[in-house]
């Protein structure tokens, strides 16, 4: 029977080593919803732009480009502060060049194009769905 | 009283039972993550095209490229999640069969230290 616990005791040992190198963080009610806001509300932005597709100047968009990196750096110093980080964080900052480079198009044109919102809706989208998903996956 | 065969063979029967239903459970949530991922990367792959493809204000060549790159970044992004969602379910599973040995072990042990009548 000493012998039996003591296999089983260098199994589970071994087991939690092996498994550090394949690690999540842990589930997190709070970057759950900041990932959830930050995808709403990128969501209503570009949704507004294609429903009424006059307005579609940067000041009209200024302050919720704002709100959504608000979020997202909002989410970052909270992952920052979980264990095996290195994937989400690495997401989350992917999530917030895509947001600086969807700003920067809509600054310099000024009125963005229907097709530039078109595909900075559909990569902020992309990415932001990614971010939720993986939220709402970890255990 | 058990016998360590008995021991060992409850649990191992334990684990096999959970570890295949883990599995077709992890699959199928896999499956569905990896399909709406794709989803999106289709979506954003039209929207590129049809925005460099336009007849009216069409994108110029670098910001083709440039939504390209980005596209890739969000792509790695995607495979990030998914290595996240395994590492997760194996982590679950790890834990929860520990905490499992653990509790089938002690119970089996309490009873071996009761003295025989």
């Amino acid at each position: 029977m000493k012998k039996l616990i003591f296999l089983l005791s260098i199994v589970i040992v071994s087991s939690c080593g092996l498994f550090n190198k394949l690690a999540a963080p842990k589930h997190n009610v709070n970057a759950l919803s900041f990932a959830q806001s930050a995808y709403t509300q990128d969501s209503t932005l570009y949704a507004s732009f294609k429903v009424s597709g006059t307005d579609l100047s940067y000041d009209h968009a200024a302050d919720i480009y704002d709100v959504i990196e608000n979020l997202i750096q909002q989410k970052i110093s909270l992952d920052s502060t979980r264990k095996y980080n290195t994937q989400i964080l690495s997401i989350d900052h992917t999530w917030l060049n895509q947001l600086e480079s969807a700003r920067a198009d809509h600054q310099r044109d000024g009125n963005i194009s229907v097709n530039h919102i078109n595909v900075n809706g559909a990569l902020l989208n992309q990415i932001g769905n990614i971010a939720v998903r993986t939220e709402t996956t970890y255990k | 009283m058990s016998d360590i065969n008995t021991i060992v063979s409850g649990v191992y029967n334990i684990f096999a039972g959970n570890l295949i239903a883990s599995v077709g459970t992890d699959s199928k949530e896999l499956l569905i993550t990896a399909a709406g991922f794709a989803a999106d990367a289709k979506t954003s792959l039209l929207a590129i095209g049809a925005a460099a493809l336009a007849s009216d204000n069409p994108m110029s060549w670098s910001e083709f490229k440039l939504k390209m790159i980005e596209e890739s970044k969000i792509g790695e992004a995607a495979f990030l999640s998914v290595e996240q969602l395994l590492a997760s379910d194996v982590q679950s599973f790890v834990s929860n069969q520990l905490a499992s040995f653990e509790s089938l072990l002690l119970s089996e042990l309490v009873k071996l230290q009761q003295p025989t009548t």
